[in-house]
């Protein structure tokens, strides 16, 4: 018993120690994978464009004018429903869309989070 | 799931507005992928590491395609294949004609190495005159995917039936994979398609990007029903792998149909690289949603060589997949398929 004290004694000194080099190298761990794991989003990011009398907007072409980390240079075009999808929108962060419907352009900001994966898009 | 709404700006300043929904993605693409390599050996965490290069040395541009059909041998035995320009119509002005007639004040002088044509200032400039070489060789693209969703893109003769174009144009990771049906139109000029329109299924790249989706092997080509041979009637352009010296002091053309102005009109604008790597090239000129694609060429005497296939915009700098010599096989066996 004296000895079995004795080790939950000497125990109670390491493990506060134990503990906190044990939260630093967890720490330092998720740091690291965060560096070289970016988070990437679902993909590719789905939308429907709505005109300003509420009803969906077909054959606008809507494409990527700023984005965070580049893009490919393809315009994706609604179709009857206003429905669009595009790619390389995989990382969260600010984006500027360009919609062009029959000739009037617009531009949208948009800051996407990394859950998003859906944009309904009012002209 | 709760849509919010942020409040945004239009082109004329006014509001609109913007809904985001959010989703919990029930197998999102990262899952996708790593279903999809599962049981092939491959790393699971190489999709998430951008220009990672999961292939083996050499293979990235190892041909893939949609279609089975008849295919050339690849023989390189030369970094030059000079394009043509058919002379087959009265409107076949060469660009020099056509063009400086309307820009007489920038015609340069005579140079054994000269560009399209310098323009002073940052604009793109519109194409009127798409029935001219080179113009008429340009392609608009209309994609469907294999999802049913549309898109635009941009592409350019290469020989009667052969369209070379970005790999994402023909191969859409996202979108499952090799396009469904692409509609070609060389020379569009809104609502005019002075050479009619072909409609195909049979598409290629490479490994390097069907398998990986690298931005370094970002490149593919369309091939053409047999019974609709546009580059009879409009030439194509020639191809060419060119150095480092030279394309620094070369003046880049590049030509294609941009969404912000419809996807209909063909938009022109060329400047010097602004940096090379060994398979990219980056440039200022302005581009687009729509301009995938293009033709990025350079004119050398009479003769128009293609260097690069605009793929990338950012705010960095635009860019290009470079023709080097393993490109420039696969564009030749391309070019064969369609000859």
């Amino acid at each position: 018993m004296e000895s079995n004290g004795h080790v939950r004694l000497h125990f109670k000194k390491i493990a506060p120690g134990i503990l906190v080099l044990s939260f630093i190298c967890l720490l330092l761990l998720t740091e690291c994978k965060r560096k070289t794991k970016p988070v990437h989003m679902s993909a590719p990011v789905k939308g429907i464009i709505i005109g300003s009398n509420g009803q969906p907007v077909a054959n606008a072409v809507v494409m990527i004018e700023e984005s965070p980390g580049g893009h490919t240079d393809i315009a994706s075009v609604t179709n009857a429903q206003g429905e669009f999808e595009l790619n390389d929108m995989d990382e969260p962060g600010k984006y500027v869309l360009m919609i062009n419907n029959n000739g009037n352009l617009q531009h949208k900001e948009v800051v996407l989070q990394a859950t998003d994966s859906v944009l309904n898009i009012k002209l | 799931m709760k849509p919010k709404t942020l409040p945004q700006k239009n082109g004329n300043g006014h509001h609109a507005e913007v809904e985001t929904l959010t989703e919990s993605p029930s197998l999102g693409s990262e899952k996708l992928i790593k279903a999809a390599l599962s049981g092939t050996g491959m790393e699971t965490e190489m999709e998430e590491v951008e220009g990672f290069v999961a292939l083996k040395p050499g293979e990235g541009d190892k041909e893939t395609y949609a279609r089975v059909g008849t295919e050339g041998a690849a023989e390189a035995d030369t970094l030059e294949d000079p394009g043509m320009e058919t002379p087959i119509t009265d409107q076949n002005l060469t660009l020099k004609e056509a063009f400086f007639a309307s820009y007489p004040e920038l015609e340069p002088s005579a140079a054994k190495v000269i560009t399209e044509v310098i323009i002073g200032t940052d604009d793109r400039t519109r194409i009127l005159t798409t029935t001219v070489y080179p113009w008429r060789a340009v392609c608009a693209l209309r994609i469907t995917a294999q999802n049913n969703s549309q898109w635009i893109g941009t592409g350019w003769l290469v020989s009667p039936r052969t369209v070379i174009t970005a790999g994402h144009c023909v191969f859409m990771h996202d979108q499952g994979g090799w396009a469904k049906r692409i509609e070609v139109i060389p020379g569009m000029n809104d609502a005019s398609r002075p050479y009619g329109s072909g409609v195909t299924s049979v598409v290629r790249s490479v490994q390097g990007w069907t398998n990986s989706k690298n931005r370094d092997f970002d490149y593919g080509a369309i091939i053409l029903p047999a019974n609709y041979r546009p580059g009879d009637v409009t030439g194509y352009f020639g191809y060419s792998v060119k150095d480092n010296s030279f394309l620094s002091n070369a003046t880049l053309n590049l030509s294609g149909y941009p969404g912000d102005k419809g996807g209909a009109q063909q938009w022109f604008m060329a400047r010097r690289a602004k940096s090379l790597s060994s398979r990219v090239i980056t440039y200022d000129i302005d581009t687009m949603g729509g301009q995938s694609g293009a033709p990025v060429w350079v004119k050398i005497g009479d003769q128009r060589y293609c260097v690069g296939i605009h793929t990338n915009g950012h705010s960095s700098g635009n860019s290009a997949t470079r023709i080097v010599q393993p490109v420039f096989d696969n564009i030749k066996a391309w070019k064969a398929m369609g000859m």
